[in-house]
């Protein structure tokens, strides 16, 4: 804590004048140059943050339907019809913070504060992996209890609980800024990705948020996923609250984090995240922020950052309603939560206080089996496949395999192995009938010696193995 | 400047036709150990070729031979003896 207050805050690598200047004079783009920032993209090439900001200013109807028509063709192109799916699983909601938007903050006593026991955790993932999970992502508030040998732990223990047919795979962790000596603790248990939510880029909007607690200081939050790196963490994710502060200086901020981890590490962000600010108990700020984001304007920030890092993941969770979720998918978003249920302990307990143990309120509360069944109706192949973290296709090395090639190659058919072990051991029977129809509609579409594989490789489920892949 | 370990993943994939790579095992994850690795991707299963406790050396190819299998070996022993460009050492500070 002395060492958090010596910090001087400051800029760094987001340069607020730079960001309104570019947004300034990217105003009111011609078509033209619309035109060539989107086959730019097209051709799978990221964007400066000038293109970014060139996007971020068409307003013109007729533009922003090219930008979206041009994400949709962008994200089939490189991610097809998969769409990998994932749990938050809450620990606990201790905090030292008082971030003035969130459930979680020190001075909310209407919160219920609470962190699950080691049979507690068993059972949150017993549950889960009785409903078919197999990725998750950890959530900490931020508290001395949350030590990086806590947080270690607690994936340990993740990893060693087994039920029935089902494991969970990958632990996500999103959780406060380490040192790195703590980082590498985590990270010596085998984490997928490690997310820090920087939530505002807006120095001076994020002082007024961020009153006290750790927390406050916005460069030792900035250089957090530099610490994780540094300790060699290979998969990081970035994120911005939006509701905050405008959301064209954030999604700057989001390319300009991009920018710097690529140019420091040689590799950009796993994935991006972009949740918009929701109701929370006992959180006036919540109810009206002064940044609100329209659905129109989310649609096309989802579009813009799409086209902007072709590569990059993009997380959409349901915090957010089904209605906007099925818009988005189409737009750029390549994995979402399903099933989720954020009160610390209340996938495995029915709980009537969840909401006051909850950091905000859900725009989706429908069962994973539900979203699956809707997913694979409209043609998406639910995927719950973690085949690349588990074969050295990490970090730098893991940019190249978002290739056309690779995606028919390896994703597709791994999406497929996963969504079939979902259908035999999770899926209700409406489910089921139209997973299997989607299965072999994606059968058809491989060439046979593909097809042969894959087919074999689905009779070995079918006969009880599990965890096939390619 | 390249390292031993990076010209000798070179010759590894120019003689076998593969592509190869170096990982360090972390939990259930394996972990790319960035700049090491050689040859064109295959678009064909990763499959482990050399592994120790700590390292393993992945590659994709139709057959792994015992001959390959030992230049693999000689792999993670470069490894081990940290004989890494800057730029490894650098982005993975965690090696030796």
């Amino acid at each position: 804590m002395i060492l958090l207050k010596k910090l001087r805050d400051k800029e760094a690598f987001i340069p607020h004048e730079e960001i309104f200047e570019l947004l300034e004079k990217t105003r009111n783009p011609d078509r033209k140059r619309v035109e060539e920032i989107v086959s730019k993209s097209l051709e799978k090439e990221r964007l400066s943050c000038e293109e970014t900001a060139f996007l971020l200013n068409a307003e013109d109807p007729q533009l922003v339907e090219m930008i979206f028509q041009a994400a949709r063709e962008l994200k089939n192109k490189i991610y097809g019809n998969r769409v990998v799916l994932f749990a938050p699983l809450y620990i606990g909601n201790e905090c030292i913070n008082n971030c003035v938007y969130c459930g979680f903050r020190v001075d909310n006593h209407e919160v219920i504060r609470k962190t699950l026991s080691s049979e507690e955790l068993e059972s949150e993932v017993r549950a889960l992996v009785s409903k078919g999970h197999k990725r998750l992502i950890v959530v900490f508030g931020e508290h001395p209890m949350y030590s990086p040998k806590f947080i270690a732990d607690t994936i340990e223990k993740i990893y060693s609980t087994k039920f029935g047919h089902g494991e969970i795979r990958r632990v996500n962790v999103n959780a406060a800024p380490q040192t790195v000596e703590g980082y590498k603790i985590i990270r010596d248990v085998g984490i997928g990705t490690f997310q820090i939510f920087q939530e505002t880029y807006h120095l001076p909007t994020y002082k007024k948020l961020h009153p006290s607690g750790p927390k406050s200081s916005y460069v030792w939050r900035l250089y957090g996923l530099d610490r994780a790196m540094l300790a060699g963490i290979d998969d990081v994710g970035i994120g911005a609250l939006f509701g905050l502060y405008n959301w064209k200086f954030d999604v700057m901020g989001l390319m300009y984090h991009t920018k710097h981890l690529e140019e420091r590490f040689g590799v950009g962000p796993h994935t991006i995240s972009f949740p918009r600010v929701e109701p929370a108990v006992n959180t006036p700020f919540t109810i009206s922020p002064s940044n609100k984001l329209k659905d129109q304007d989310f649609e096309k920030l989802v579009a813009i950052i799409r086209l902007s890092v072709p590569y990059t993941g993009m997380i959409l969770t349901a915090r957010e309603a089904p209605d906007i979720r099925r818009k988005t998918l189409r737009l750029g978003v390549s994995q979402i939560d399903a099933g989720s249920s954020i009160g610390v302990g209340s996938y495995s307990a029915r709980d009537s206080q969840v909401v006051r143990k909850s950091q905000f309120i859900l725009g989706d509360t429908r069962s994973l089996d539900e979203v699956i069944r809707e997913l694979a109706s409209e043609g998406y192949i639910p995927s719950f496949c973690t085949a690349c973290y588990r074969a050295g296709r990490t970090g730098q090395h893991f940019m190249e395999f978002a290739v056309p090639g690779f995606v028919k190659q390896f994703c597709t058919p791994n999406a497929i192995l996963t969504f079939k072990e979902y259908l035999v051991d999770y899926a209700s029977e409406a489910t089921r009938e139209i997973g299997e129809r989607l299965i072999t509609t994606e059968l058809q579409k491989m060439p046979s010696s593909q097809r042969n594989t894959v087919s074999k490789m689905i009779s070995q489920i079918e006969a009880g193995a599990r965890d096939v892949r390619l | 400047m390249m390292s031993d370990c990076e010209k000798l993943l070179l010759q590894i994939a120019s003689e076998f036709g593969c592509k190869i790579w170096v990982c360090e095992k972390i939990g259930r994850r394996i972990s790319y150990i960035q700049g090491l690795k050689a040859g064109e991707e295959r678009y064909l299963p990763a499959q482990v070729v050399f592994e120790n406790e700590r390292y393993a050396v992945m590659c994709e190819i139709e057959h792994i031979s015992k001959k390959l299998m030992l230049k693999a070996k000689r792999v993670i022993e470069c490894v081990q003896k940290g004989h890494l460009s800057k730029d490894t050492q650098k982005a993975s500070q965690r090696i030796c």
